[in-house]
């Protein structure tokens, strides 16, 4: 192996990190973000939204480069029935920004929201945090 | 080994379950909830609070079973630098209940608890949000 053949090789293997790492969560140094997002509903609306979800949401933020950690509903008033509570993960802010201002120009999610809420908005207010992981915090 | 014999078995091989795999088995009963915990620290203290989480909470919440998932710091005002952020998976609610109250009795606690705050609360207000994780949402 000469010494091109050498960088080609840890070039690819660079390139292969994330994709192996894509699970893992923040190893030293790296910028990974979580967000967590809290929805509050309109009267009657939360079973729409998490159908919305369910059916076609999560798979867009996906799509977008976006990885979600889980999805929640709280099982107390006064969140009960009337909240969905979930987090990403980012590779960094930037790629935060990037995503969500792709996802709001997508096709398919202008016309999924359009559908879905031309009887009236799902989401009343969303609480938006912006957050990093301890130094002893599990991965996720 | 008498009739008698044969029920002690029995009834003490029923107890089994609760001793070395509750969590598993309750998690398979669908049981498993969420604990979002939001600590608003008070002015000055988050430094002193995230010091005792990684020195003595984490563990001691491990001693007791419950079991962190996560524990973050928000990066953006205005809950940056007063703020922090967890979730506990519990088994059952019950359990939740019964995990806090032994934690809040343990001897180490009391004493760490009090250690730390001999200068004054680290903790101005902390907001509990028990959730169920959706049927769309990755496990976690």
């Amino acid at each position: 192996m000469n010494r091109r053949e050498v960088l080609q090789g840890l070039g690819a293997a660079a390139m292969m990190m994330p994709a192996i790492n894509g699970l893992a969560a923040q190893t030293a140094g790296d910028e990974t973000v979580y967000e967590l997002r809290i929805y509050h509903t309109n009267p009657g609306k939360l079973e729409p939204l998490l159908k919305r979800f369910r059916e076609k949401e999560t798979a867009i933020f996906v799509r977008m480069g976006m990885h979600p950690v889980g999805y929640w509903t709280p099982d107390d008033d006064p969140l009960k029935g009337n909240a969905l509570i979930y987090i990403l993960r980012h590779k960094s802010r930037a790629a935060a920004t990037e995503s969500w201002a792709k996802f709001s120009k997508d096709p398919e999610w202008v016309k999924l929201k359009a559908e879905t809420e031309a009887n009236g908005a799902f989401v009343e207010k969303h609480d938006v945090t912006f957050m990093t992981l301890t130094d002893f915090s599990p991965k996720v | 080994m008498d009739r008698r014999e044969v029920l002690f078995a029995m009834s003490a091989a029923a107890m089994v379950p609760f001793v070395s795999a509750e969590a598993e088995a309750k998690e398979a009963s669908g049981d498993t909830v969420y604990e979002l915990r939001i600590y608003h620290a008070m002015e000055g203290k988050l430094d002193a609070l995230v010091a005792r989480f990684r020195d003595h909470t984490d563990a001691l919440f491990k001693k007791h079973g419950l079991k962190p998932v996560a524990y973050w710091n928000p990066t953006d005002e205005p809950v940056k630098g007063n703020t922090f952020i967890y979730i506990l998976k519990h088994p059952s609610r019950e359990a939740a209940l019964a995990n806090w109250k032994s934690f809040h009795d343990d001897p180490e606690w009391i004493k760490v608890s009090t250690a730390s705050e001999a200068n004054g609360k680290l903790v101005e207000k902390v907001d509990s949000t028990y959730m169920t994780l959706t049927d769309f949402s990755p496990s976690v």
